[in-house]
């Protein structure tokens, strides 16, 4: 802040000049001094979340501790330290001083954390051949393994020979097994159930039909036959994994925990375990390397909180690049007309002031008006046709209508330009025109949704909806609504910076006003628009609420985008960082195991949008390469 | 200096008033305007000069509120006719403005924007197009290594005679310059009346000046305009050495103005 204020004046000061220190410069160090608070609270933010979030994957050593009880009884613990703190009971001056633990073993020890006054701590050892266990269930444990039988009844001590080297192949089978399973259960399995399914709704579709009862009964049979050969596939398929899963409980691990009780644990269930104690620096970033890549490519386990989050980033991804493309094209061709075409006047400022305005809604808002509008109007139309359509003849009409109010607004758009027209016949179509255009759009809304002959594209899988439910769709398109006024007003002000002698030149060299805007003005307003663009999907990216009802769940069982045809499932729920962030912070039975996570997922969330955002600011720097230049 | 075939009233100001809302901007004005040559229009600032100028190619359709009586005629053809489409006008009087004024794009692309608009792709035409239009704005030699170079990486003086390029490049019949040299220092200005010259031959020129020596050099006629009146419109050398109205006088030799 010390550099702010004019070096300048000091000197002056000293040499007993009268000082040039002009009234603004006391404002000039308030404002910086308001910066510097802002910028500090910003990156105290940004290093608590850093900090608290990288050192969740850190390997900590781990302390056996004995315990001594009020009434003199001696146990033991073991477990990584997290935090000391002091605490005060009410009504009492003493000033007690706890330790958080890590204790794991949640199936033993009932949860994972726990205080200990540190009065009661008697001693403190870190003992080396403890181990820390990632596990499929109960979170991690750390114990003293004692041996292990393997699949013949063979034991291994674990004094004897190779017993790490054993674990870690045995583990590392493990791994493999379980990829196998879930690769047999989710996509093997899953295809036959999709299969099936669909075979079961074209049933559903044919039984509903009017075709030919003997055509149908034929069709009903096949598909049915066609079921059963599925059914069988799926049998063996289960059958398959049925096998794996009970191999998976063949090697057991004996071992003890620090309080003295041997529990055995199957091989099958762990993921990953070291040696906390014995681990080097490089061991130390071995693990940390382990863990960052787990929590980024796994999913998650255990309601969210173990495992990885690997369907969330993919979501928020997802989410965020089709908000971007959908948000882009409406706000630039609304900033466009708002800006070169309409004329300047009231009505325009109204509606520049209402777009405005748009921006302030409270995000939840845009959410109850997605879930009303797209989910449960758009969507059910498209699953199952109108909910109230027309008479046959009345939609004959409308449709007439609407083409017949499009065509006549279409030409009288095409005649004021041209200077054949009367002032009377001008001032006619000034008026017919916007009264037929929204004719023409009001009549061309009840064709499409008052449509007798339209049962939806999914009609056959109802009650069960497929668009007309939350999904990803429906939720980008909701933030796309939200991001809109950001993208328009950014682009207005690109517009208006387009400098009037390029316009002029573009229209002096005989281009119509259509080519002036799309070869000259809006290249060069490019590079704003894609300001606006990053500001959007910042504000988009890190939106929880709207998402909450269009589409977010806690655990979706498949992602946007996979392998299986179509590829691109817009309807289909989807997992959010930030939605995650919520979860695991305010909906997890074990918050305190959570908090670490919260910090991870916050973290990514920043890198997420940070990375995106890096990439649009590539692109706009390389459009401004393009279009500006040195000279200036 | 007139080639007897040209037609000496190329262009036909007719009994013409021009308002801007309640600003009557040009009063009355009479003038005939001969091919093949440079006119200049002289005067003090919001004498309506400029506005005249931007009639010629209706470049002041765009303003909001504007109002004419008379007509202009180029070439026997009047501009506000019904049938005369603005934009195919603008094919015909290209503009040179102010302030140089090149697109955010290359140079070739700058010098074909008017052949693009127009429709006209072929590579190999256009490609002729850019050399001669280049050549003809004295250009060419400076800017033939990096056609698809930025146009704002050329300095002004460059980027003026690009505009100048650009606005020949599709072969208007008139080239309208409007204070074509305000921006440029005495040495690019230098070059852009040698090419103003230079081009005379092919084009005819109606050029916006603050400058009475640039008057004095370039054109063959010259115009005084004082509040929206055409004062004098004669031969340049005439207009200067023998004024015949007073205000003409006054105004050249620098008592007001």
């Amino acid at each position: 802040m010390a550099e702010t204020e004019n070096p300048m004046t000091e000197t002056r000061n000293t040499d007993g000049i009268p000082t040039a220190r002009t009234k603004g410069e006391v404002k000039v160090w308030l404002s910086a001094a308001g910066l510097s608070i802002g910028l500090l609270m910003v990156l105290g933010l940004l290093s608590l979340i850093t900090y608290n979030g990288i050192s969740v994957f850190w390997p900590k050593p781990v302390y056996e501790v004995e315990l001594a009880s009020e009434s003199g009884e001696r146990s033991k613990l073991a477990g990584e330290l997290i935090k000391t703190q002091t605490r005060r009971n009410a009504g009492s001056e003493d000033v007690i001083e706890e330790m958080q633990f890590f204790i794991g073993n949640k199936d033993a020890y009932g949860m994972a954390f726990r205080y200990f006054d540190s009065k009661s701590v008697k001693s403190k050892e870190q003992p080396e051949d403890i181990i820390v266990a990632e596990r499929m269930e109960y979170g991690d444990s750390i114990f003293y393994p004692v041996s292990l039988t393997l699949k013949d009844g063979e034991v291994l001590k674990k004094e004897g020979d190779g017993f790490k080297r054993h674990l870690r192949k045995l583990v590392k089978e493990a791994n493999a097994r379980r990829a196998k399973i879930l690769h047999i259960e989710k996509k093997e399995i899953g295809n036959v159930n999709s299969r099936i399914r669909s075979a079961e709704l074209k049933i559903r579709g044919l039984e509903k039909s009017s075709a030919k009862p003997e055509e149908t009964e034929k069709k009903v049979a096949t598909l049915r036959e066609k079921i059963a050969n599925e059914q069988e596939v799926y049998q063996e398929l289960a059958a398959k994994a049925r096998e794996l899963r009970e191999e998976q409980k063949l090697v057991v691990l004996e071992y003890r925990l620090a309080s003295g009780e041997v529990r055995t644990q199957p091989v099958g269930d762990l993921v990953h375990f070291y040696y906390a104690n014995q681990l080097g620096l490089f061991g130390k970033i071995g693990v940390f390397l382990h863990h960052i890549k787990e929590f980024i490519t796994a999913e998650p386990r255990e309601a969210n909180t173990e495992g990885g989050i690997f369907p969330a980033i993919f979501g928020t991804f997802v989410m965020t690049i089709l908000m971007a493309v959908m948000v882009t094209p409406f706000g630039v061709i609304a900033a466009i007309y708002l800006r070169e075409y309409a004329k300047q006047g009231m009505l325009v400022r109204i509606v520049r002031i209402c777009v405005n305005n748009l921006a302030g809604v409270p995000s939840i808002v845009f959410g109850v008006f997605g879930l009303g509008f797209f989910v449960y109007g758009v969507g059910s139309f498209i699953d199952g046709g109108p909910e109230y359509p027309m008479p046959p003849v009345w939609w004959f009409l409308t449709g007439i209508g609407f083409i017949g109010c499009t065509l006549s607004a279409v030409y009288l758009s095409i005649q004021t330009g041209s200077p054949l027209q009367s002032a009377e016949r001008a001032k006619i179509t000034r008026i017919a025109k916007p009264v037929l255009a929204t004719l023409g759009v009001l009549f061309g809304i009840m064709t499409l949704v008052g449509n007798p002959y339209f049962d939806g594209f999914f009609s056959n899988a109802l009650p069960t909806p497929t668009f007309g439910t939350g999904g990803i769709l429906w939720a980008s398109l909701t933030l796309s609504l939200m991001t809109l006024p950001v993208v328009i007003v950014a682009t207005e002000e690109a517009l208006a910076a387009v400098p009037r002698g390029v316009r002029e030149a573009a229209l002096a060299c005989g281009a119509s006003k259509w080519q002036m805007i799309q070869r000259v003005v809006l290249p060069s307003a490019l590079p704003g628009v894609m300001t606006g663009v990053i500001l959007a999907m910042a504000r988009g990216a890190g939106e929880v609420a709207p998402l909450m009802i269009t589409g977010v769940v806690k655990l979706a069982p498949s992602l946007p985008l996979d392998f299986e045809a179509p590829f691109v499932h817009a309807e289909r729920k989807f997992m959010h960082l930030g939605f995650h962030i919520y979860d695991l912070g305010f909906q997890s039975p074990d918050s305190e195991a959570a908090k670490p996570m919260v910090f991870a997922t916050t973290l990514l969330l920043i890198l997420l949008v940070v990375v995106m955002n890096l990439f649009a600011i590539r692109i706009r720097s390389k459009l401004q390469k393009k279009y500006q230049a040195s000279a200036f | 200096m007139d080639t007897p075939e040209d037609n000496p009233s190329f262009i036909e100001v007719d009994q013409f008033n021009f308002w801007y809302g309640e600003n009557h901007a040009i009063k009355n004005v009479n003038m005939a305007i001969p091919e093949r040559e440079i006119s200049a229009f002289i005067g003090p600032s919001g004498c309506g000069k400029t506005t005249l100028l931007r009639n010629l190619n209706r470049m002041n359709d765009l303003v909001d509120g504007i109002r004419h009586q008379g007509d202009i005629r180029i070439d026997g053809q009047s501009l506000y006719d019904p049938k005369v489409e603005v934009i195919s006008l603008r094919k015909r009087v290209g503009m040179v403005f102010q302030k140089y004024n090149p697109f955010p794009k290359t140079i070739y692309e700058n010098i074909v924007f008017s052949l693009r608009v127009a429709g006209r792709n072929d590579p190999d035409q256009l490609d002729e197009v850019v050399e001669r239009s280049l050549k003809g704005a004295a250009l060419w030699d400076e800017v033939k290594d990096k056609l698809h170079e930025s146009a704002y990486g050329l300095s002004g003086g460059q980027q003026q005679r690009l505009c100048i390029a650009r606005a020949i490049a599709n072969r208007p019949q008139i080239l309208l310059m409007d204070e074509p040299c305000a921006a440029l220092d005495p040495i690019a200005t230098l070059k852009i009346e040698d090419l103003m010259l230079k081009l005379k031959e092919e084009f005819t020129i109606v050029i916006v000046t603050h400058n009475m020596q640039q008057a004095t050099r370039v054109s063959d006629r010259t115009a005084f305009f004082y509040l929206g009146n055409l004062i004098e419109f004669g031969m340049t050398k005439d207009l200067f050495t023998a004024p015949k109205e007073k205000q003409t006088e006054e105004y050249i030799s620098g008592k007001f103005g």
